[in-house]
């Protein structure tokens, strides 16, 4: 007898290409174990359309920075929903939001806003273009920088010139870095990264001791922008955005999946001096001045604000990574959970070919967890101390079946 | 073959050969008496399908016949070694009904995966934005049918791919298992939707994934510009 996640996808292959796309498709995780489609989650839990309920680590993938269905926000939220979502004209709580960030992140000035990461990125390379008339873009080899053409990661659709004033280098190698400088002179507009290195399929890397002075030293001296894309740290790593948890200043910086709380919102901030060429580049989009995801992202901010979030869930992080990466290794299963606590990387050391991590993501299903093996978990201030010790439990339980799978 | 290097222009052409040149060997394995096809390449224009260069056609004619329009090869090559070109012809015929079963045998689904996975590695190691995509990658993809070795592609030390029908020790760095043969066979026929079917299970995949989302982008390009020699 079919599930319900397969009936579903069964009516949606036929409307949806590829039944589900992106990467939520089941083939980017594991299709044999994961449920296909979700109905309702709340806090750190989530149930899919079997009725199976999950203890949940991706937090939609990042999205959820509060807990599933958090209710101040979704009173916020839904106080503003009475009012109207999209208008002729953009709402009085797009100037509020934009006034919280601008008190809120030290360097910033001003912010705009839209729906997704790629949006904000996009823009924030063509404001640097603008700004200095040059035309090279740096980022990091295998950096996810969202889903337009200069950077995505899949296959299809790409010409060859998509890509042509995008230059790489390896995270944490300056002197690469300044190679390019050296290549390119007086023709670079940005150099744009993420706070820490967060390859997909790959162990996170957090930066070396001095690397970000390094390149803010090196963005400084060529007089190029240092974009920070902060779409999936924002918000985890420091209340006042993750340079100052790496301290260092950027030019432009970009949020998203953290402010919402699962309401689509994006944001760039950048510095007074870059407000007038942030003007001449176009910008706008359907619903991008919704009115009820700004309503979520001020109540986000005044949260995260008020209990301190980003140091609670990278505290409720390093208790949960130190706790499973124990138990793992008192049952010689060398697990090692990378990047920062707040949403850690796992790696299973010697695992190049992603083997072992797969089977334990596949019997941590079994127990009800949702660890993702090809991406990044996610911390929320939902998960309390009491659910991170019930899901160690259930972790060690499918490290004992492994083993004995293994033997 | 091996070390031949195509025209880009007779990339499609080439890869049809090898891909042939697959099937008969794996023919042969089976004992299915058929001719080894050793694909040559003879200029930027003209391809052999034996070493007695007895069975050649021009770039445009071997796509054209495996695409199921009538082609003729080279006559004067034809003719000069008639009993082998009958082999070699003959050769042709049996691959082609291997295609046309409407069921089939984990022989026949190896015979054709091997083919299939040949057209895949001509555009690995030939076709030049196939090779920029795979870049610093290396590895080893087995494929099975349930339980049952298919065959593999890995990469060797000097960045050339290949195809082979022996299940080595080395370890793959990817494994992909088709759930039944009919499944195995569209696989083959580079007709998997890599979403749909990965979703519902029909096929199975474990390891290394950006390798085989390469690799598997890379099949479904080859086998869109290379006609499957269905129609032989």
């Amino acid at each position: 007898m079919k599930s319900n996640s397969e009936l579903i996808f069964q009516r949606a292959k036929r409307v949806i290409p590829g039944g589900i796309y992106g990467h939520v498709a089941p083939a980017a995780g594991l299709p044999d174990c994961f449920p296909h489609y979700c109905k309702k989650a709340s806090g750190y839990k989530f149930e899919d359309v079997d009725g199976k309920e999950w203890i949940d680590f991706m937090c939609g993938f990042g999205a959820i920075l509060h807990g599933y269905s958090n209710a101040e926000i979704e009173r916020a939220a839904t106080s503003q929903r009475k009012m109207g979502t999209v208008f002729n004209q953009p709402s009085e709580v797009m100037v509020e939001l934009a006034e919280i960030l601008v008190q809120r992140i030290d360097f910033a000035d001003w912010a705009v806003f839209a729906k997704n990461g790629s949006d904000l990125t996009t823009w924030a390379i063509r404001v640097a273009r603008e700004k200095t008339n040059r035309k090279y873009i740096i980022k990091a080899k295998g950096a996810y920088h969202g889903v337009d053409s200069w950077c995505d990661p899949g296959l299809g659709g790409r010409i060859p010139s998509d890509r042509q004033e995008i230059l790489e280098f390896n995270w944490n190698d300056p002197d690469h870095l300044s190679s390019l400088f050296k290549k390119f002179p007086s023709q670079i507009a940005a150099v744009i990264l993420t706070p820490y290195h967060h390859p997909s399929f790959q162990r996170s890397e957090m930066p070396t001791a001095g690397f970000w002075e390094n390149v803010s030293a090196i963005c400084r001296k060529e007089e190029a922008f240092l974009i920070l894309d902060d779409v999936r740290a924002g918000g985890r790593l420091h209340d006042g955005g993750s340079h100052r948890f790496f301290n260092f200043t950027p030019d432009l910086a970009v949020y998203s999946k953290g402010l919402g709380n699962g309401y689509a919102i994006s944001a760039c901030v950048g510095k007074a001096e870059h407000k007038l060429a942030s003007a001449e580049v176009f910008l706008t989009g359907s619903c991008w001045n919704d009115a009820v995801a700004m309503a979520a992202a001020i109540s986000s901010l005044k949260i995260s604000e008020r209990e301190g979030v980003a140091k609670q869930v990278l505290s409720k992080g390093k208790y949960f990574c130190d706790q499973l990466e124990s138990v793992a290794k008192k049952q010689n299963f060398p697990l090692l959970m990378t990047g920062p606590p707040s949403m850690p990387y796992p790696f299973v050391e010697g695992d190049f070919n992603l083997f072992k991590i797969q089977e334990f993501c596949r019997f941590c299903a079994e127990e009800g967890l949702y660890f993702h093996p090809h991406h990044n978990w996610f911390i929320s201030n939902a998960h309390t101390f009491e659910s991170i010790d019930h899901s160690i439990k259930k972790a060690s339980l499918a490290i004992d079946k492994l083993s004995q799978q293994s033997n | 073959m091996k070390n031949d290097h195509p025209a880009k222009e007779q990339i499609s052409a080439w890869a049809i050969a090898c891909s042939l040149s697959a099937a008969s060997k794996e023919m042969i394995e089976q004992n299915i008496w058929v001719q080894c096809l050793q694909p040559e390449l003879q200029g930027a224009s003209w391809i052999s399908l034996t070493k007695e260069n007895n069975m050649v056609f021009s770039n445009v004619n071997l796509v054209r016949v495996a695409g199921g329009t009538f082609a003729i090869p080279k006559i004067a090559c034809l003719l000069k070694k008639p009993i082998k070109s009958l082999g070699a012809l003959l050769t042709l015929i049996k691959i082609r009904r291997v295609y046309l079963q409407k069921k089939h045998t984990i022989e026949q689904v190896r015979i054709l995966m091997l083919a299939g996975l040949e057209t895949a590695v001509c555009y690995l190691n030939f076709h030049s934005y196939s090779k920029s995509l795979m870049v610093g990658e290396s590895g080893k993809i087995d494929f099975y049918v349930k339980e049952k070795f298919l065959g593999s592609v890995s990469c060797s030390t000097n960045n050339f791919w290949e195809t082979s029908n022996r299940n080595t020790r080395e370890e793959p760095s990817i494994i992909i298992t088709f759930k039944d043969l009919n499944t195995a066979y569209r696989g083959a026929l580079g007709e998997i939707d890599p979403l749909v079917d990965a979703a519902e299970k029909n096929v199975l995949i474990r390891g290394r994934i950006p390798l085989i989302e390469k690799f598997g982008y890379i099949s479904r390009l080859a086998m869109k510009e290379v006609p499957i020699p269905k129609t032989l």
